[in-house]
């Protein structure tokens, strides 16, 4: 029995096949909702969701993130100014300030912003078109609240196919002919330059984020906490300070700027959105302070490894049908359980232990195929190949039984 | 006799009971805690949820003139005064009240508001149900306050989710519970009772411990309107005479809202997979109250006949696999699997189809989960399981 042979890598071919066919069977109306599920499921999303520890995680206490509520653009301003007196390192703003509005609702906010030493507010980056690879447009803060800012852009990626899930920003992106930097960069960057640096020297077009905290693990100072706590909050000294919207209260968890992360305790199917887009840019922060970044694998090394996987699994059953007789129907439904569980750990523990991530769910539909396949050829579609064969043989290229003398075909006479 | 006996094969009957035995067995993999997710995922899964997604027209589907939802959000005691005092004017032929009022002490506003509401006709208020999750039981209740609970009629008003599980769709609910001696009946169906009499009995009359939901749609399918519009007479309040009048704090317009004050319905966008939930409590209430009153009831066949009718459909399956290998060895690997495929497409179409036109639910899931399992399982008994377990008995038995 040998390891490559040519009916393994033709069940490899089939499975292969089916894999680049599957997005077209659940084209199907009715069974587009079985795709929404199983493009919305990320095997590693329980690493963040269900193993990791997170009741244990330590708290990151360099930063310090304001809900600003419902408050007005003075009141927000009076908070900044609260802030701003206990000289925190940086402050960064996550709330579009684009368009002016009232004097008495601008000018203490732009009074308040222009007294802050280190103050990043966030852009926004638009394409005319959402299949657009470069972006039009720069969407800013206004004039007088960006006298002293620097800006970052607060875009995330968000797959279409993902329901407002996140899972990795673009570090970096060129915006006519300059360079601009995400806000968690830039915020970093005035926090710990050397970090950015080693960051951005990773040079990947889009980084994943470790998430691992969620409001509990920062810092919160709620909409009415900066007020009533207006004498000591000394703790600010040198920290980095996020405002950005929690909720009418951080109790409260309401549909605005808030997203699924994969922390999310329901991984998979109907649950309500985990984290608020502040928590998120926190998260990248963190990240890129700590040094915490996730590697992955990439898509030609991916591709190969499922690749390879299929042809293991077919070369492994072909095995079993030789070697194991009355034995296989049984065990290979066993010993494919084995082999995903297997493939499933690696794949858990390769991410929780060294934040490697190998997104290859598509194995997982190989194996489930795998045993339909392999049957399916060597209990019809080969059989049935080589009786037609030899019946087309027999047919046009008969030999005589005696031998040398080939009779002429047929087809020819 | 001779039919009978090829009618009846052990080999079919045997594979049958293991793929019902692994159809036992399965769901206990997935209660690994890190799995867990994952089941409640696939258990919130119904095939119908399709019904509303592919095969209604939503424009289609008339609005139901008879109900009007009025939007609360905000109103203190003496605002709801108000407004009573305007529907009271209007003659509505009942107002249900979804919010448990509170009073203050010697509060002028809560007198106010406890005259208006002795005022009013008909008048249901929501109550609370809560469940002990050690006894599994509903074992206590919450009403409004005493000075106000005394004018109405109570209805409990709880969105009955299996385990009371917050992340499932709503499908069904609960028209009326025994709790100890008594039995409660739901805010919906208190309604119909001051609105329709009759819709009420036959509701009464098919005593089924719950019903599927017909939703016919969210606010667009109702009257609505701000409970603020009417103090300030900007609706005609006409509007309300004879009709059932909902109130309730749910803001249609503002799409900043509370995820806890919604639902998941099966006309929810994603039906599966991520979703926002797309539903208050009062338009479920309104979609209920709608579907007695127009006794547009969904009928089904009880669980018991379904995994009855399952077990034959998959023993006739095995004895087609049976007669396949037999007869037609070499084409039964791609034939069993295309039997499949037909079956289940037949079945998923018949499915969709008795449910939509005629109302009634078949179950089909417990058949497509035993069609799924059956060819595998009847290959691993047949040429496996059996072989080697008479191989044992000859060992060890027959020496």
């Amino acid at each position: 029995m040998k390891f490559f042979s040519i009916d393994n890598i033709i069940t490899t071919i089939f499975i292969i096949l089916f894999l680049m066919f599957l997005p077209i069977f659940f084209g199907i109306d009715f069974l587009n909702t079985v795709q929404n599920t199983v493009q919305d499921l990320k095997i590693t999303d329980m690493v963040f969701s269900q193993i990791r520890d997170q009741k244990n995680e330590q708290k990151d206490t360099n930063i310090v993130i304001v809900n600003i509520g419902y408050l007005n653009r003075a009141q927000v301003a009076e908070q900044l100014n609260i802030i701003n007196s206990y000289s925190p390192k940086v402050i960064g703003i996550d709330v579009m300030y684009f368009s002016e509005k009232t004097p008495e609702m601008d000018l203490p906010l732009a009074d308040a912003l222009s007294k802050i030493k280190n103050l990043v507010m966030v852009g926004k980056l638009e394409s005319k078109s959402d299949t657009s690879e470069t972006f039009d447009d720069l969407l800013l803060p206004a004039e007088k609240f960006r006298q002293n800012a620097k800006i970052g852009y607060a875009n995330f990626i968000l797959a279409p196919e993902e329901f407002q899930t996140i899972r990795a920003f673009s570090p970096k992106e060129k915006y006519k002919n300059t360079l601009q930097l995400a806000f968690s960069l830039q915020i970093a960057k005035i926090f710990n330059s050397k970090a950015v640096e080693d960051f951005l020297n990773r040079d990947n077009e889009t980084e994943i984020i470790n998430f691992r905290r969620n409001i509990d693990k920062y810092t919160i100072l709620d909409v009415d906490d900066v007020f009533l706590k207006k004498d000591s909050l000394q703790f600010i000294k040198d920290k980095i300070v996020l405002f950005g919207f929690l909720g009418k209260t951080v109790n409260t968890k309401m549909n605005e700027d808030i997203f699924y992360t994969p922390m999310n305790p329901q991984y998979l199917g109907k649950a309500y959105p985990d984290m608020y887009g502040i928590v998120v840019h926190a998260n990248a922060i963190t990240m890129i302070l700590h040094k915490d970044q996730i590697n992955a694998l990439p898509d030609i090394l991916r591709l190969s490894i499922i690749g390879l996987l299929a042809y293991f699994i077919m070369a492994l059953f072909s095995f079993m049908r030789i070697k194991l007789g009355e034995w296989y129907e049984s065990l290979s439904l066993l010993v494919l359980l084995i082999v995903m569980a297997f493939v499933l750990f690696v794949i858990l523990y390769s991410f929780y232990r060294f934040n490697y991530l190998m997104e290859i769910k598509e194995v997982f539909l190989v194996f489930m195929i795998a045993e339909m396949v392999s049957e399916s050829y060597h209990g019809s579609i080969k059989p049935l190949s080589i009786e037609g064969f030899k019946k087309v043989k027999n047919k046009y290229f008969r030999k005589k039984i005696s031998g040398d003398e080939i009779q002429t075909p047929k087809i020819l006479e | 006799m001779k039919f009978l006996r090829a009618l009846f094969n052990l080999d079919s009957f045997m594979s049958t009971l293991f793929v019902f035995l692994f159809l036992l067995i399965f769901p206990l993999l997935f209660s690994i805690s890190f799995l867990v997710p994952f089941k409640n995922s696939l258990m919130d899964f119904q095939i119908t949820d399709v019904n509303y997604q592919s095969l209604r027209v939503p424009e289609d589907v008339l609005a139901d003139t008879n109900i009007v939802i009025i939007n609360t959000t905000g109103f203190s005691n003496a605002e709801l005064a108000e407004l009573f005092v305007k529907l009271n004017e209007s003659s509505p032929a009942v107002i249900g009240l979804d919010k448990i009022l509170k009073a203050g002490y010697n509060d002028s506003s809560d007198i106010a508001l406890a005259g208006e509401l002795a005022r009013t006709k008909n008048l249901v208020m929501t109550s609370k149900l809560f469940y002990n999750s050690v006894t599994k039981k509903y074992d206590s209740i919450l009403y409004s306050d005493g000075l106000f609970r005394q004018y109405g009629k109570c209805g409990f008003s709880n969105i009955m989710l299996r385990g009371n599980v917050r992340f499932e769709t709503v499908r069904e609910f609960a028209s009326h519970l025994e709790i100890g001696d008594s039995t409660y009946f739901s805010f919906a169906a208190m309604i119909t009772m001051f609105f329709d009499k009759k819709s009420f009995e036959i509701l009464k009359q098919r005593d089924n411990e719950t019903e599927l939901i017909d939703f016919r749609g969210k606010f667009d399918k109702y009257y609505y309107t701000e409970a603020s519009s009417v103090i300030k007479d900007e609706v005609d309040i006409n509007l309300f005479r004879g009709k059932v009048v909902l109130l309730s704090d749910a803001n249609a317009l503002d799409s900043n809202f509370i995820f806890e004050k919604k639902f998941y319905t099966p006309l929810n966008e994603n039906t599966t997979g991520r979703a926002i939930p797309d539903m208050y409590d009062i338009e479920i209430q309104a979609n209920i109250i709608s579907m007695i009153i127009q006794k547009n009831y969904f009928n089904s066949i009880s669980s018991v006949l379904a995994i009855i009718i399952a077990f034959i459909i998959c023993y006739l399956n095995m004895q087609l696999y049976r007669f396949m290998e037999n007869k037609i060895e070499k084409w039964y690997e791609l034939l069993s699997l295309s039997s499949f495929v037909i079956e289940s497409s037949l079945l998923l179409l018949i499915g969709y189809y008795v449910y939509h036109n005629y109302m009634f639910e078949l179950k089909l899931s417990y058949v497509l989960f035993t069609l799924i399992l059956s060819t595998m399982i009847f290959e691993a008994y047949t040429k496996s399981i059996k072989p080697l377990s008479v191989e044992f008995i000859n060992k060890f038995f027959k020496r």
